[in-house]
């Protein structure tokens, strides 16, 4: 018989039973969906990985107070980087530039307009360590660190909420009740996941430790190394300068941590990889328990069609006819879950999107396996009960009432 | 296979070989206890030449539906031959069976067996989809015209009468131009005025050439076909001219040994 008729026959006995064909391809939709999110997810988030690692720039070494335990568990005290240290790594052989970072949040405020936002204190190579450009001013200049000038630069979808297109150049703003102007502000870099620099406030260190928030600790130290294969070097270095400012005795664990970029990505990769992980897990139970579902309803509709089959043997269907027919209609309800499931998975991933934490991208070929998932499980769980049909002797299917 | 097939077509273009050709056709239904086996048929010889028609009799569990389905290639028999214009079909494959069934045969049941989620027209179309031939639809049509149900093709097998619904059937079995029609009681679930009309039908096509056997307990129905084979333990009790056959039957039933159902 024609693949065209077969299909038409599986889909007109799969709409007789709407509600059962339905409930049967739940379990599909669930796992292809969980299918799609984990490919969404997992692909979003390389991205993300990647374009903040490009944004971090080039020959970076990251030193971060406390200590880590597993992933991006941390541990012990963080605030044991102070100022000081920055100066100290600046004088450092190998070290190119050197840029101390800390954060906290305040309001920010232009005339009416006000948005909350993280507040970084920078010193003055940070932007040129993050590859960060100025779009309009000059940025900092050199003495405003020291002269705790109260000047900022601020991304552009602040100057966008705050100015809404007008220039800010020049402009004063209120950082928690205070008075800066704006010298600055960063190109667009568009979303990139985690924190974009479109949404930074960045003031000098000296200005963010004193007035405006009053700590003394930094949430990190950023280095740039002058080439490559000094990077490990540097690292050493680093540690052993901060051991010996950090009157650690011997024995003693560090109270702060010296990573590269390639150990960052690691550790986020660890991250996403876990989440995959899980998701992952999800969608394999629920294929299976999916392919169940459509192996036992094929089984019921076996039994249901039994003299169907008988008639359809009498009028010349031979078995591989039968079997085909009963193939293509569970591959026929487990690919109509796998469609909702698609659809279900790319609305989950935008959701996911939307909702900021994790970028999601569905990539393409995510569909090609979503349906050939469903095809394989269609004739993975199909294959046995249609076996069964075929195997019927014509005679006894006709008998049966 | 497909040359055992074509072989039997062959077959049917000579007048001289029998449509049907038995020889100590024995079908054993083996029940775990051998001591406990039914011979359904027991050694039957006999031949059916083209354009016959036959009726088949005899006491209930007797063998008659057996009988009818290892003649429409259903079933195989336990052992004994059977020729199917002139070709052994007894040891055929599954799929050449199926081909012959598809080819060959046409098969009319008292429940009429149509599928019910198919209209008229798409039932009767069916051994055409089986059989692979291209513009089955407008055979189909033509096939129920010849029955009388040009107006109702597209009609549910629940929207027509019981009648109607075995006429459908009747079109089903002789859409593919078979030379063997086999009926199993196909008016035993009928009322009189419309087991008469498809009689009628049936008669009309054995008069333009199709072989036809039919399973009976109507004697009114026998009587109507050319020959009667009356059985009795999976055995041949009489067989000839259906007038006399059926007459020794009815006083035979009248005693009391063989009470139609
Ligand atoms: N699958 C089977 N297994 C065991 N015995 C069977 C089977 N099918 C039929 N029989 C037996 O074979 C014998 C003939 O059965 P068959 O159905 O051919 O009778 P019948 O003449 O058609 O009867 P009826 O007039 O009631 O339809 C009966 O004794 C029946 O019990
Ligand atoms: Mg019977």
């Amino acid at each position: 018989m024609l693949l065209r008729e077969t299909i038409r026959t599986a889909l007109r006995s799969l709409l007789s039973h709407r509600m059962r064909t339905a409930l049967t391809a739940l379990g599909m939709v669930i796992g292809v969906a969980a299918v799609i999110a984990v490919l969404a997810i997992g692909e979003g988030a390389k991205s993300s990985v990647e374009g903040h690692i490009r944004s971090l720039g080039t020959n970076l070494l990251s030193v971060r107070p406390g200590r880590r335990v597993a992933g991006p568990v941390r541990v012990g005290r963080v605030d044991t980087l102070v100022r000081g240290d920055v100066d100290a790594i600046a004088e450092l052989p190998g070290v190119a530039a050197v840029s101390g970072e800390t954060a906290g949040s305040g309001q920010v405020k232009h005339r009416e307009n006000n948005l909350s936002a993280t507040v970084y204190g920078v010193t003055e190579d940070y932007l040129a360590i993050r590859n960060l450009a100025v779009a309009r001013g000059i940025g900092f200049g050199e003495a405003d660190d020291r002269q705790r000038r109260r000047v900022a630069v601020i991304g552009a979808e602040v100057a966008m909420e705050l100015f809404g297109g007008r220039p800010a150049l020049g402009e004063r703003i209120q950082i928690a009740g205070q008075g800066f102007t704006v010298v600055g502000v960063l190109e667009a870099k568009g979303d990139m996941g985690f924190s974009s620099p479109d949404e930074y406030v960045l003031v000098p260190l000296s200005v963010h430790q004193g007035s405006l928030f009053g700590s003394d600790a930094l949430s990190s130290i950023s280095v740039q190394v002058e080439r490559e294969e000094l990077s490990d070097e540097v690292q050493e270095r680093i540690e052993q300068l901060l051991r010996l400012r950090h009157r650690l005795a011997v024995g003693e664990d560090d109270d702060f941590e010296v990573r590269s970029q390639t150990e960052m990505l690691e550790t986020m990769g660890a991250v996403t990889g876990t989440f995959s992980a899980l998701l992952g897990s999800v969608a394999a139970v629920s294929l299976l328990v999916g392919g169940i579902g459509i192996m036992n309803i094929m089984l019921v509709s076996v039994r249901e069609r039994t003299r169907e089959i008988g008639v359809r043997m009498a009028v010349g269907a031979r078995r591989r006819d039968i079997l085909m027919q009963f193939l293509v209609e569970s591959i026929v309800v487990s690919v109509f879950g796998g469609l909702l499931g698609i659809a279900l998975g790319t609305g989950a991933a935008l959701l996911i999107a939307r909702l900021g934490q994790w970028e999601a991208v569905v990539p393409t070929y995510a569909y090609t396996l979503a349906l050939g998932v469903s095809v394989f499980i269609g004739i993975v769980f199909g294959v046995g009960p249609a076996r069964r049909a075929a195997r019927l002797d014509p005679v006894e299917a006709l008998r049966n009432a | 296979m497909s040359e055992a097939v074509a072989a039997v077509g062959e077959g049917a273009s000579d007048a001289a070989v029998p449509t049907v050709e038995v020889e100590g056709l024995t079908k054993v239904y083996q029940a775990g206890d051998p001591d406990l086996a039914v011979r359904a048929l027991d050694g039957l010889d006999f031949r059916i030449e083209r354009g016959d028609s036959v009726a088949i009799v005899g006491p209930s569990g007797c063998g008659k539906s057996t009988l009818l389905h290892v003649l429409g290639c259903l079933d195989r028999p336990t052992s004994g031959r059977y020729r199917l214009e002139g070709q052994d079909v007894a040891n055929l494959d599954e799929d050449a069976l199926a081909r012959i069934r598809n080819h060959h045969i046409g098969f009319v049941f008292q429940s009429f067996n149509l599928l019910p989620r198919m209209s008229a027209v798409e039932n009767v179309e069916l051994p055409l989809l089986y059989a692979g031939v291209s513009g089955g639809r407008e055979r189909a049509l033509s096939a129920l015209a010849r029955v009388g149900l040009a107006d109702q093709a597209h009609r549910w097998p629940n929207e027509l009468s019981g009648g109607q619904n075995q006429r459908v059937a009747i079109a089903r079995a002789l859409v593919t131009r078979p030379s063997l029609l086999l009926g199993d009681e196909p008016t035993g679930a009928l009322d009189s005025g419309t087991s008469a009309d498809v009689l009628d039908l049936l008669t009309t096509l054995h008069d333009e050439g199709t072989t036809l056997v039919l399973v009976t307990h109507d004697i009114a129905v026998a009587r109507r076909l050319r020959r009667a084979i009356w059985m009795r333990d999976g055995r041949i009790v009489d067989d000839g001219p259906s007038g006399p056959v059926l007459d020794a039957f009815i006083e035979a039933t009248a005693g009391g040994a063989d009470a139609p159902a």
